[in-house]
């Protein structure tokens, strides 16, 4: 299996193998002053500017950027897999001296599969949706002669990725399997013949981080099997942190730092990189508040003068506007674009520092408010789904008997798994669910059972923010607008309106002029802000934000979490911060709640949960999470949960979560009481386990993650 | 899967209930009496009218009458045609078959037509033959079959012996004679079907080809005809079959005008001679029939749809 592709193109091989003879320094790709544009109504729109690079054999290679920053746009230029709007304007592409800008379709489809495979965001829309998972392996080898049973080669390949029933897999369609096993299918796919080079783009990105950390692995340890170099295009500085020895950094179409992982995380030369590290939030340190870049990327139709990041930038000098400064080197293996590259580290340490400073005033002002008052009381909770008809139905249980009390004035997370009920709990709080069991008490007043004018005073008691701002409002209505009607249901008396509406925009931080505008005319944090200001406009208690920054880039996350934690201290709302992103919880949160399967597993202060988990399941996400440093990242340990998370149609007895628990049943027999008592949250800890902070022994873990 | 094709079937029952009771009350719902209708207002006296009553039961209440109707039905009695005095049944059977080969026959080449047309207008974009069967689908949709089907009796018909402009002869008659005398109708009645379906096809492949898993099989070094082929056009031609389906069941109905066109004895001339003839038992069973086959049609459609797009099962 390991040399596939050899016998595929003989003589292509030893064409290439001359050259590497010729030379053995000879990287294995070779990117060259590489552009790429955009064709639009107004012409060619160039969004690449000359990015060079190379690749060595077996290594692996990040980069980093935002949205926009041209990251993607390099790679599929690369495998010449870029859309039809899409050209590529300059540079060269060296493939083991074989030029891939210019090869023909021909020489491509030699090059693809063989030499290049590709791993791509979107595992459903990346896989044909029509045809078997068997087949799309096998066309893939016999596209390419590869020797053997195909229909063998494939259960082999879908083995080695870690999936158990490569049977049954081969004739199922993707949209049969769940986000993580498709990844390992597309992982298996283009890893099938044992290709020179992978490239990923953002491969891990729409998975949980309890799956995000399998993928990981499970690629680190086929592209070590297979000798592959790989390309890692990802937005999560802890995801390169973790996988790659190299990376680039990307802003606006230009690489404007390059390294080793450790020297470019821990002394950054370009002052975009020290501000991306420095918003990325962590979880190995404790801040309220998320720093962030001021302003946003610039436009690519209408770029700044000489350095495109200057408009951002805190050490911009006038030589900086003159000219776009050159990727030079700056020591061994070392490259950054920037005038002042040596005064970055100092100066992303000053501000570090001056984060701490501003996390010690506000957690005074944390504590001020921290009030002891219970504002909402959820008692036994309950929502179950039923899908299908007939007999065929199962009842999914989203919501099941949750107890939760949330603080006047607190910023409470709610984390967990894609699936485990976090957001339908959400929804019931402020009325878009109604509940099968259990009560919900705002102010000590019972609101489940509430119908008409009752459920509407309770709308204005509790009010929602959605993840994506731009389908949670009318395109056709201005702000003012907007707000207008979310006022209609407010007290505000009539005549007092047009101040308030002022005032909602201004508190949070949009001009006044924003209100005749359309959302159209706002970037997406923006598009937020406005959201956010209409949730307040009804003056509510509770502020349900459900995964409100996700979709959002590293730099605008911050603005926008800060915004929730000025509005819950300066107007004394309590918000309900749900999230599958555990950094950012950790950040802002004042508790945490963890979920699983429908049941609240820990409901613990964030600075007692990060620093001694109780139960297994928190433990195994927060060791999940990949962290912006290279060197915490190989040495930590990791707990890496097995298994996909299990189907809330049918939960497991006991305990929810001991099929996958590290220290229960599977690896610890005798403790029986898991699989037949569900555990309750006890008063001390408020954890949901029997046998909780219990060391988890090195070989089960290893045991677990094989 | 089993489950579900039982679901379906218990639909496609419950269809044809209510097409029965519709189809029943038809008559029953006509302004004047029930024996006006289905005697005819001359030439009758009131002995035969009561007569009639007696046999059909009309003078028993409604639900019984109408399991009476249903259990004729059922026996393949539908009662005699008031013009032909003929059994309706018998009458129905022996038109069927011309209506139902034009109708099949046109949808299926105007389907391989369209796909043909609609995967090439796509693939090469704004081509010689996209900008052809663009213009071609639109006047094809939109000059009436009728005027379609007469041009061809003028321009070709009257110059081609091989091409008959009138007349059906079955396979039986042996192939080329079958063929010939189906050639110009199918081609009338082709036109606006092959317009919407090219039109159809052309959007779905486009759709398709800006799809991720597109670029997936490109990047697995596939030959191009396969991506293309099971990669592009298998996934792009689920809408246009389920439309194919829908088609069959509206061309079904409209078929009245060619089969009178080119003097097609078949189901269109019948229930269109039948309302000018108010031969009310003819036009109950024709009703039924076309119901019969759109339900048939819609079954089959579902199941080709459920067999091309896994997600649905």
């Amino acid at each position: 299996m390991r040399d596939l592709g050899m016998g595929v193109n003989a003589n292509a091989v030893e064409a290439v193998n001359t050259v590497e003879n010729a030379n053995p320094q000879a990287p294995l790709l070779r990117i060259r002053d590489l552009r790429v544009a955009y064709r639009t109504e107004h012409g060619p729109l160039e969004v690449v500017h000359g990015v060079d690079f190379d690749l060595q054999p077996g290594e692996s290679l990040g980069i980093v950027g935002e949205s926009g920053s041209g990251k993607s746009t390099v790679l599929l230029a690369t495998a010449r897999l870029l859309p039809s709007n899409a050209v590529i304007t300059g540079g060269q592409a060296q493939l083991r001296g074989q030029d891939l800008l210019t090869a023909d379709a021909k020489a491509l489809r030699q090059v693809h599969g063989p030499q290049i495979g590709m791993l791509y965001q979107d595992s459903l829309r990346a896989l044909n949706p029509v045809m078997k998972i068997g087949k799309q392996i096998t066309e893939v080898l016999n596209a390419h002669g590869a020797p053997g049973v195909p229909e063998d080669t494939a259960r082999d390949l879908l083995r080695s990725v870690g999936l158990s029933d490569p049977e049954r897999l081969m004739s199922q369609h993707p949209h049969q399997l769940s986000g993580g096993m498709r990844q390992r299918v597309m992982t298996a796919m283009s890893l099938a013949l044992s290709p020179r080079i992978l490239l990923a783009d953002e491969p891990t990105t729409a998975l949980d981080v309890t799956i995000q950390a399998q993928i990981l692995d499970m690629l680190r340890h086929r592209a070590i099997e297979t000798g592959t170099a790989i390309v890692m295009v990802s937005h999560d500085l802890g995801v390169i942190a973790n996988l790659c020895q190299r990376v680039l950094v990307m802003y606006s179409g230009r690489i404007v730092e390059h390294g080793t992982t450790e020297e470019v995380f821990s002394d950054p030369q370009h002052p975009y990189t020290a501000a991306l590290l420095r918003s990325v939030p962590r979880v190995d340190r404790g801040l309220r508040r998320l720093p962030f870049i001021e302003g946003r990327p610039p436009d690519p139709a209408d770029p700044p003068q000489g350095c495109s990041f200057a408009p951002r930038c805190p050490l911009v000098i006038d030589d900086c506007k003159q000219g776009v400064p050159p990727l030079v080197s700056t020591g061994e293996d070392r490259e950054a674009a920037c005038l002042r590259s040596d005064d970055v580290n100092p100066v992303r340490t000053a501000l570090t520092s001056a984060d701490k400073q501003q996390l010690a005033e506000h957690d005074v002002d944390g504590e001020q408010l921290g009030s002891q008052e219970t504002v909402l009381v959820i008692r036994g909770l309950t929502r179950h789904f039923r899908i299908g008809r007939g007999r065929q139905a199962v009842i999914l249980r989203a919501v099941d008997d949750v107890d939760l009390d949330i603080r006047r004035g607190e910023f409470l997370g709610l984390v967990g798994e894609s699936g485990c009920g976090k957001s339908t709990l959400g929804r019931m709080l402020v009325g878009l669910e109604s509940a099968d069991a259990g009560t919900v008490t705002m102010d000590g007043q019972e609101v489940t059972a509430a119908k008409g004018r009752a459920a509407r005073s309770m709308r204005r008691f509790a009010q929602m923010v959605f993840q994506d701002p731009r389908s949670s409002l009318n395109r056709r209505m201005t702000v003012a607008q907007h707000l207008e009607e979310a006022l209609e249901h407010s007290s505000t008396p009539r005549a007092g309106r047009g101040d308030r509406l002022r005032e909602l925009v201004d508190q949070v931080g949009l001009p006044a002029a924003a209100l005749t505008k359309l959302p159209d005319e706002f970037s997406g944090g923006q598009v937020q802000r406005i959201a956010i200001a209409r949730a307040l406009a009804v003056s509510p208690q509770l502020i349900v934000a459900d995964e409100a920054v996700s979709s959002l880039d590293v730099s605008v996350k911050g603005q926008i979490v800060n915004l929730l934690r000025d509005l819950q201290s300066n107007l004394g709302v309590t918000v309900l911060f749900i999230t599958h992103d555990l950094g950012v919880c950790r950040q802002v949160s004042d508790r945490i709640a963890v979920m699983y399967l429908g049941r609240l597993v820990e409901v613990r202060q964030t600075d007692e949960l990060f620093t001694s988990p109780r139960h297994p399941y928190s433990r195994a996400l927060l060791s999940a999470i990949p962290v912006p440093d290279p060197v915490a990242e190989r040495e930590r340990e990791r707990i890496i949960l097995t298994g996909d998370v299990p189907n809330p149609t049918n939960p497991p007895s006991g305990c929810r979560f001991h099929p996958r628990c590290p220290v229960g049943p599977s690896v610890y027999p005798e403790r029986e009481i898991c699989r037949t008592i569900e555990p309750q949250l006890d008063d001390e800890f408020h954890t949901a386990c029997f046998f909780p902070h219990e060391d988890i022994a090195e070989d089960a873990s290893v045991e677990l993650t094989r | 899967m089993r489950r579900t094709v039982f679901t379906r079937l218990g639909g496609a029952f419950l269809g044809l209930f209510v097409l029965t009771v519709v189809t029943f009350l038809m008559v029953r719902l006509l302004p004047g009496s029930v024996e006006d209708a289905m005697l005819g207002t001359e030439n009758v006296t009131p002995e035969a009218r009561q007569a009639f009553r007696d046999r059909f039961g009309l003078d028993d209440p409604i639900v019984v009458q109408y399991v009476q109707w249903i259990s004729n039905l059922v026996q393949g009695d539908l009662g005699n045609s008031i013009r032909s005095r003929q059994p309706v049944t018998q009458e129905l059977t022996a038109k069927l078959g011309p209506s139902l080969t034009l109708s099949l026959v046109s949808v299926m080449i105007s389907f391989c037509a369209a796909i043909t047309l609609g995967t090439i207008a796509a693939l090469k974009r704004d081509g010689v033959v996209d900008r052809l069967s663009t213009l071609g689908s639109i006047i094809g949709s939109s000059v009436p079959d009728f005027v379609i089907g007469l041009l061809l009796i003028v321009f070709v018909a009257s110059r081609f012996d091989q091409f008959p402009s009138f007349g059906y002869e079955p396979l039986s008659s042996g192939l080329y004679e079958w063929a010939r005398h189906l050639f110009l109708p199918v081609v009338a009645m082709s036109a606006s079907l092959v317009g919407i379906m090219t039109r159809l096809m052309r959007t779905s492949i486009l759709s398709t080809l800006e799809e991720d898993h597109v670029r997936t099989a490109i990047g697995k070094g596939l030959s191009r005809r396969r991506v293309i082929a099971l990669h592009v056009i298998r996934p792009s031609l689920i809408p246009v079959i389920t439309t194919a389906g829908l088609l069959f069941v509206a061309v079904i109905g409209g078929v009245v005008v060619i089969e009178f066109v080119f003097s097609i004895p078949g189901l269109g001339r019948l229930i269109l001679e039948s309302i000018k003839a108010r031969d009310y038992p003819l036009i109950q069973g024709a009703t039924l029939l076309i119901g019969v086959l759109a339900i048939i049609a819609s079954i089959l459609v579902d199941f080709i749809h459920r067999a091309l797009d896994p997600r649905i099962r």
